[in-house]
C-alpha cells in the first residue's frame, strides 16, 4: 500500500459524539487508505464504527453531536473535513457516491424510478456545467444507467414505482443513481444485507463487474466476512472504533494475526465439511462511554498481556501490506511494566 | 400407525411415546389477498407439504423470503389454521378439539422468535417473563417458582443475577438466552426456533449456537430451526428441508443435502452463499427474482429460473417429493426415471 497514491486516505480519525450521558469516543484513531481502482472492505460487528467511518467520508453525520477532534480524511489530496458545505456538494455523488443497506428507505415511494434517476442526473449536470440537458437526453441517460446495472427492461421500469420492484431491483436502481455522477469511489454500506442469498449473489457479482468495467474504487462495509470476500481485494477489520487489522483478503482469511480477527473467523459456522465445536468470543461489545483502557479488545482477548491494559497498540505493518494493532506483534515499549 | 417396533428404545413407553412426534400431511395454507375493490386472489404461502419430525431430531427448514418457512412454524404452533391437510402431533390431530387440550398442546410446543427485543415485554423483569409460562401452566408459586426460574437462567448461562433486570439492561445475546429459558421452562416436546440468531453479531451468534447444541443434547429436545442462514442449519441440524415458494423441494440429512445437493434450486442456493475465503470460484447465478407467491408459476414453481429445466414436463406437471437413492427426497423431474447419472 503506497500512501502517496491513495485516492482516499483516512488518517488517525477521532470522532466523538456528545450525548447527555457524556462523550462517546466512537472512532478512536481510524487509519485506512483506498487506492484508485482498489476494492477495500471494512468488517466488524455492531458498534465497531464501520458505518460511521463511511458516513464520515461524505460528511453525512449531523454536528452536533458529531465532533471530529483529530485526524483527516484526504480525498485526491484535499482534506474533506476542511471543505465548505458548497465544496462538499461537488464531491458527493460526483466524486464519491454511496449506496445503503435498505434500498426502500432511500427511494421516494411517491415518485417513479425514472423521475428519481433523472433528478439525480440533472442535479449532477447542474453542478458540473450550465448546460441543462433536455428531457429525452435525461431519459436516454437513465436507460443507459439502468442497463449498466442489468435491470431487466429498463425502459419499462422507468415508469414503475419503487414498491413495484423487488428488493434486488431497488438496490440496482440505487446503484444506477450512484453511478450517475461517474464517481471515482463507491461506498457501499451493507448493500446486500436486506437481500436473499441468491439475489445477494447477483448484486455482488454486479458490483465486482462494475469495478472491472468502470475502474471504480470501492469501499464496502459489511458485518459478513463472506460478502466482503466476494468483492474486496483488501480487508480492514474494525473493533470498537479502531482498525485492528488491515491486509490483503487472502492474508486475513489464511493468516489472521489479530486475536479478534482469529476469533471472528473461528466463530463462523462452516457450510461444508466437518465442524467442531464453535468458539464464540467471550463477553460482548464494550460500552463506548466507558471503553476499556489500553487495547479496547483486551477484556475479551485470549492472548492478553499486562501491557494491553495500559497501552493502546498502534497499527503497525508487520509485513508489507499487512498491518495489525496488537502488542503481540509490536516491539516492546520502553515504559511497559513487563517489557 | 406410528408405532415403530423395530427401533431400539424403551419398549414400555412405545404406545405413549411413538417415534414420530410431528407429521404434516399435504398441509397447505392459502391466504386471500385483496386484489382491487371486490376481487381477492389466493396467496399460496404453503402449498402442500409433507414433513415428519422424529423425537430427538433437530430439523432445519431453509428457504428465501416468501418460501413459506415462517408460515409452517405458525401452522405448527396453531397461530394459523391450515387450509388443507393435516398436522399430527404425537399421533393426534392439531388443533385439538377442546380448549383444555389446546392449552395443553401450547405447553408442549414452544417457540423462540427472531427478535429477542420484540419478544420480551420491556416493562417486565426477566423473572416475570420467564415465570409467566410456569404460572399459567403449573402450580409453582413463591419460593419454588423463584427457584425454578433461577435454575432456568443458570441453564441458559445467563445467571440468576439477571432475575430482576429489565430487557433494556441486557445485550441482544442475553435477551435471546432469556427467551430460550422461557421457551424451555415447561419441558416442551417440540421447540421451534425462528431465525434465533439472525439479529445477533457473529461472535455472539457462535456463543448461542454452541449453547443451543449443548441444550439439545442435555434436554433431549426435538427442534425445528427456521433459518435463511445455511451454515447455522448445518451446525445445528441433522436433517434439513429446503423450501421454495411454499413447497419442499429437497429433504434429507444435512450432510447429504449440503455436500451433494440434488435439486437445482438447492445447488444454486448453496453456491450463492458467500464464503469467508479468498479466491472463490465464480458460482452460477440464478436469473431474476423469486416469483410472487400470488402468481406461482405452473408446474414446477422453480422452472422459470431453473438452469436445468427440461421443458414441457417442468412447465406443466408439479414434481412430487420422491425418495432418491441417496436417502434424500427430491421434488424434481430430473430424477423422474432411473436416468444414468453423470
Amino acid at each position: 500500500m503506497n500512501p502517496t497514491a491513495a485516492l482516499l486516505e483516512i488518517d488517525d480519525l477521532h470522532l466523538d459524539f456528545d450525548t447527555f450521558d457524556g462523550r462517546l469516543r466512537v472512532l478512536d484513531g481510524v487509519s485506512l487508505a483506498v487506492a484508485p481502482r482498489e476494492t477495500v472492505g471494512i468488517v466488524g460487528e455492531t458498534g465497531c464504527g464501520k458505518s460511521i467511518t463511511a458516513k464520515s467520508v461524505l460528511r453525512l453525520l449531523p454536528s452536533p453531536p458529531a465532533n471530529f477532534s483529530q485526524g483527516s480524511i484526504r480525498f485526491k489530496g484535499r482534506d474533506l473535513l476542511r471543505l465548505s458545505e458548497r465544496e462538499m456538494r461537488k464531491i458527493r455523488g460526483l466524486e464519491i457516491a454511496m449506496i445503503f443497506q435498505d434500498p426502500m428507505t432511500y427511494l421516494n415511494p411517491v415518485f417513479t424510478v425514472g423521475q428519481q434517476v433523472t433528478d439525480v442526473i440533472a442535479a449532477h449536470e447542474r453542478e458540473v456545467g450550465p448546460r441543462r440537458p433536455g428531457r429525452s437526453a435525461l431519459r436516454a441517460r437513465a436507460v443507459e444507467l439502468l442497463r449498466q446495472v442489468r435491470l431487466p427492461h429498463p425502459e419499462r421500469q422507468l415508469d414503475a414505482y419503487p414498491h413495484q420492484l423487488s428488493g434486488g431491483m431497488r438496490q440496482r436502481v440505487l446503484i444506477a443513481m450512484a453511478l450517475a455522477g461517474r464517481p471515482a469511489l463507491l461506498i457501499a454500506d451493507e448493500p446486500t444485507t436486506a437481500l436473499d442469498v441468491t439475489i445477494q449473489a447477483q448484486v455482488l457479482r454486479l458490483i465486482a463487474d462494475l469495478v472491472q468495467t468502470l475502474g471504480l474504487a470501492v469501499l464496502m462495509i459489511s458485518h459478513d466476512l463472506g460478502v466482503v470476500a466476494k468483492v474486496c481485494g483488501r480487508i480492514a477489520v474494525m473493533y470498537a472504533g479502531t482498525v485492528v487489522e488491515d491486509a490483503a483478503a487472502g492474508a486475513i482469511f489464511d493468516r489472521p494475526l489479530h486475536p479478534y480477527t482469529q476469533g471472528l473467523l473461528k466463530a463462523l459456522p462452516r457450510l461444508h465439511g466437518l465442524q467442531g465445536v464453535l468458539e464464540g468470543i467471550p463477553g460482548g461489545i464494550p460500552n463506548l462511554l466507558t471503553p476499556p483502557a489500553g487495547c479496547r479488545f483486551h477484556e475479551r482477548c485470549p492472548a492478553r498481556m499486562p501491557r494491553c491494559q495500559g497501552e493502546k497498540p498502534p497499527l503497525l505493518a508487520v509485513e508489507p501490506g499487512h498491518r495489525v494493532a496488537c502488542h503481540l506483534y509490536s516491539p516492546p515499549a520502553q515504559a511497559g511494566p513487563h517489557a | 400407525m406410528h408405532d415403530a417396533p423395530t427401533t431400539p428404545g424403551p419398549a414400555t413407553r412405545q404406545e405413549t411415546a411413538p417415534q414420530v412426534l410431528l407429521s404434516l400431511n399435504n398441509v397447505a395454507k392459502h391466504f386471500s389477498v385483496r386484489a382491487g375493490y371486490f376481487a381477492t386472489s389466493p396467496l399460496k404461502a404453503v402449498d402442500g407439504i409433507d414433513m415428519r419430525l422424529m423425537r430427538g431430531d433437530s430439523v432445519g427448514l431453509v428457504g428465501e423470503s416468501g418460501s413459506g418457512k415462517s408460515t409452517v412454524a405458525r401452522l405448527i404452533t396453531g397461530l394459523h389454521i391450515p387450509s388443507a391437510g393435516e398436522i399430527h402431533f404425537e399421533g393426534r390431530p392439531l388443533p385439538r378439539s377442546t380448549r383444555q387440550e389446546r392449552l395443553q398442546v401450547r405447553s408442549e410446543i414452544q417457540m423462540v422468535f427472531q427478535d429477542p427485543h420484540a419478544s420480551l415485554n420491556p416493562r417486565r423483569t426477566i423473572f416475570q417473563s420467564v415465570a409467566e409460562p410456569l404460572i399459567i401452566h403449573t402450580a409453582l408459586r413463591g419460593r419454588a417458582l423463584r427457584a425454578r426460574v433461577e435454575e432456568l437462567l443458570d441453564l441458559v448461562r445467563l445467571g440468576r443475577a439477571y432475575c430482576y433486570r429489565y430487557p433494556h439492561e441486557l445485550s441482544g445475546g442475553q435477551k435471546q438466552r432469556a427467551c430460550i429459558a422461557r421457551a424451555v421452562a415447561l419441558h416442551p416436546k417440540l421447540l421451534i426456533l425462528d431465525e434465533p440468531t439472525s439479529a445477533l453479531d457473529v461472535s455472539v451468534q457462535a456463543q448461542i449456537l454452541e449453547f443451543l447444541r449443548d441444550l439439545q443434547v442435555r434436554l433431549n429436545l426435538t427442534c425445528l430451526f427456521i433459518s435463511h442462514n445455511l451454515a447455522v442449519v448445518r451446525y445445528l441440524c441433522q436433517r434439513v428441508s429446503v423450501m421454495y415458494l411454499g413447497r419442499i423441494v429437497e429433504e434429507g440429512t444435512t450432510a447429504e443435502v449440503f455436500d451433494r445437493p440434488r435439486h437445482p434450486y438447492t445447488q444454486v442456493l448453496l453456491a450463492s452463499v458467500p464464503l469467508p475465503q479468498a479466491g472463490q470460484a465464480e458460482a452460477p447465478l440464478l436469473e431474476g427474482d423469486v416469483p410472487s407467491p400470488l402468481a406461482v408459476p405452473s408446474g414446477c414453481p422453480f422452472h422459470p429460473r431453473c438452469p436445468q429445466a427440461l421443458g414441457a414436463v417442468c412447465e406443466t406437471r408439479p414434481p412430487a417429493l420422491r425418495p432418491h437413492p441417496s436417502g434424500s427426497r427430491v421434488a424434481c423431474h430430473l430424477y423422474d426415471e432411473p436416468v444414468p447419472r453423470g
